[in-house]
């Protein structure tokens, strides 16, 4: 057996929750320069991971859905062919041998007996009760139709649930950071140089995340920027969630009260010296709303305090317990950039992806910025270069702009 | 596992809540089979999905329900892109399944799809066992213990596998002058 033929699973495995040790690294770095195949196996992951977040939009309800409806559909069918069958038999014992009386009698029992059967059958088969259950009659008439017609109908019948699904779905995102490859060319830094050093010193300093700007024409690059995070305890970001929330809140209510609709009806709604009723927030909603700014603001004092295990675990809590919230989304980025600053370019990508795949537009521009970045720091020289024309499509006048024009050769 | 053995046992209220938890990861190891893009793989999903409900009353709960289901995902996954890629050669032996929308295929991303499209078609030629390994442990993440216990195997067997599984994908990758040229291979 070749060294190469003993391949290190448990290493590889190590190395995508970010827990290898120097000398893990060594052994890790020794096998793969020799093993195209372990190489393989983490661009792949790499590959299908990314993959994955691009395809986090598929509705799943449907899935689910026209899965039941098929499932519900074969046990009639089933059920159907048994009670033909039987019917067919009680009809073959009758003919030429009964007389006329004989053989009405015969099928007026198995009339009977059809009949008893087919409530039994719908009785006892579970899918079918499911299938009752989920979708009432209705559905059931129309399973008899087209599929896409049933799954269209279903789809527009169930919009709450669809809502819950895609809740769901948000929180059985890809689950582990990417692990993207080293190019063979540029063998991978030692561990020590990716994890233990202070951040590392690149040619341009990124700018410190901070809330998107508004592409602009005048806008420029500010060559002084910190690369370290800005200190902020309570971020513009959860600034304009919240102003938004209150928004969302009172925009209802510029309906509700009469008496004061003279005027209110000629403002626009969004007019910030219009006061307006605010209705009774759900109690619940605002406490899980909570919740997950204390638990980001606390993650965030561990991230500035440079606790970064301690504020990678309280990322990963906020982006589980509390899923599809602005806070969740935010730590995705926050997390990356707190990996990219640590020089652990792998973690960082994943992170910089998943926020990405989230939809989030508050920190895309910085996100996109950064991961191009990893990209580069991971030797993927053609993905960051299409990282870098994907951003400079996106803001043509970013302050990253500049950046990435330098990196296509374009300055 | 609770909700699981409730399904397995008929509560219909369970199968459902089960198959809204199951489907997204299902999903994923449809996609990774298949391709995300391809027609055939939403429909294989549901097939998975369906297959699922079928082999519900089996489950014993001897392992995580995820990992049955995401069997259950794969096993249907191969054979429907195994029937697909049958047609489709019958068709018109030009046709490449993996396919993606206009202005989705930068060169980055064109790299992945070669990629992934080495690793499907490795998947067809594997042996089950072998190829399932590889497959949750390349679209899922999954490590050695979680594919040891999703298919009630060894942890040493399941190592062998992957090893197999390796040694195919390494002949697949020096047959590929591409794909070797940009993992620094010699051909």
């Amino acid at each position: 057996v070749k060294v190469i033929d003993v391949h290190p699973e448990e290493l590889l495995d190590r190395e995508l929750h970010g827990v290898l040790s120097d000398e893990q690294r060594n052994l890790l770095d020794t096998h793969l320069a020799g093993c195209e195949a372990c190489r393989m196996e983490r661009l792949l992951r790499a590959d299908f991971a990314v993959e994955a977040s691009r395809a986090g939009e598929a509705d799943m309800q449907s899935f689910v859905l026209g899965a039941l409806q098929r499932a519900a559909s074969a046990e009639a069918v089933s059920a159907a062919t048994q009670l033909t069958g039987s019917a067919a038999s009680v009809s073959a014992l009758g003919s030429g041998v009964l007389t006329r009386r004989r053989l009405s009698a015969s099928l007026a029992v198995a009339c009977v007996l059809l009949i008893a059967a087919g409530a039994a059958a719908s009785r006892s088969s579970w899918v079918a009760r499911m299938f009752h259950v989920t979708f009432g009659e209705a559905s059931i008439a129309a399973s008899r139709g087209p599929e896409h017609r049933v799954l269209a109908r279903t789809r527009a019948n169930a919009p709450q649930e669809a809502a819950e699904v895609r809740s769901a779905d948000a929180r059985t995102a890809p689950r582990s950071p990417v692990l993207p490859a080293v190019a063979p060319a540029q063998p991978a830094p030692p561990a020590a140089e990716l994890i233990e050093r202070p951040p590392p010193v690149v040619p341009e300093t990124l700018p410190t995340l901070s809330p998107r700007r508004e592409p602009s024409a005048t806008r420029k690059s500010t060559g002084s920027l910190e690369n370290t995070y800005r200190p902020a305890p309570r971020t513009a970001r959860i600034a304009n969630v919240r102003a938004t929330r209150t928004l969302a809140a009172a925009a209802p209510s510029t309906k509700a009260p009469a008496a004061s609709s003279a005027a209110l009806e000629l403002a626009p709604t969004a007019d910030p010296n219009v006061s307006v009723r605010e209705p009774a927030p759900d109690p619940a909603r605002v406490a899980q709303q909570a919740a997950a700014a204390a638990l980001f603001e606390q993650a965030n004092r561990a991230r500035r305090a440079g606790k970064l295990d301690q504020a990678a675990t309280l990322y990963e809590s906020l982006q589980r317990d509390f899923a599809g919230s602005p806070e969740a989304k935010l730590s995705f980025a926050l997390s990356a950039r707190m990996w990219l600053d640590a020089g652990n370019a792998f973690a960082a990508y994943g992170a910089f992806e998943r926020y990405l795949a989230t939809g989030d537009r508050a920190l895309r521009e910085e996100a996109m910025t950064g991961r191009a970045l990893s990209l580069e720091r991971l030797g993927r020289k053609s993905a960051a270069d299409a990282a870098f024309a994907e951003l400079l499509q996106a803001y043509p006048y970013s302050s990253y702009a500049p950046l990435a024009k330098k990196r296509l050769g374009q300055d | 596992m609770s909700l699981a053995k409730a399904a397995a046992l008929g509560d219909t209220a369970a199968t459902t809540h089960l198959l809204r938890k199951l489907a997204p990861e299902m999903a994923r190891v449809v996609r990774g089979v298949m391709g995300p893009y391809t027609a055939d793989s939403d429909d294989a999903t549901q097939q998975a999905l369906v297959a699922l409900i079928h082999a519900l009353p089996a489950f014993r709960g001897e392992c995580a329900p995820a990992g049955y289901a995401c069997r259950i995902a794969f096993r249907t996954a191969l054979a429907v892109r195994k029937n697909v890629q049958r047609r489709r050669r019958l068709a018109d032996a030009s046709v490449d399944t993996d396919t993606f929308p206009s202005g989705e295929s930068p060169s980055a991303r064109g790299d992945a799809a070669r990629r992934m499209q080495l690793l499907r078609s490795l998947l067809e030629e594997l042996p089950a066992e072998q190829a399932e390994a590889i497959c949750l442990r390349t679209v899922l993440g999954w490590s050695l213990e979680e594919i040891a216990q999703a298919s009630g195997a060894p942890l040493n067997t399941v190592r062998s596998r992957l090893r197999l599984a390796k040694e195919a994908l390494r002949a697949k990758i020096h047959a590929d002058p591409l794909l070797a040229s940009e993992l620094g291979v010699e051909s």
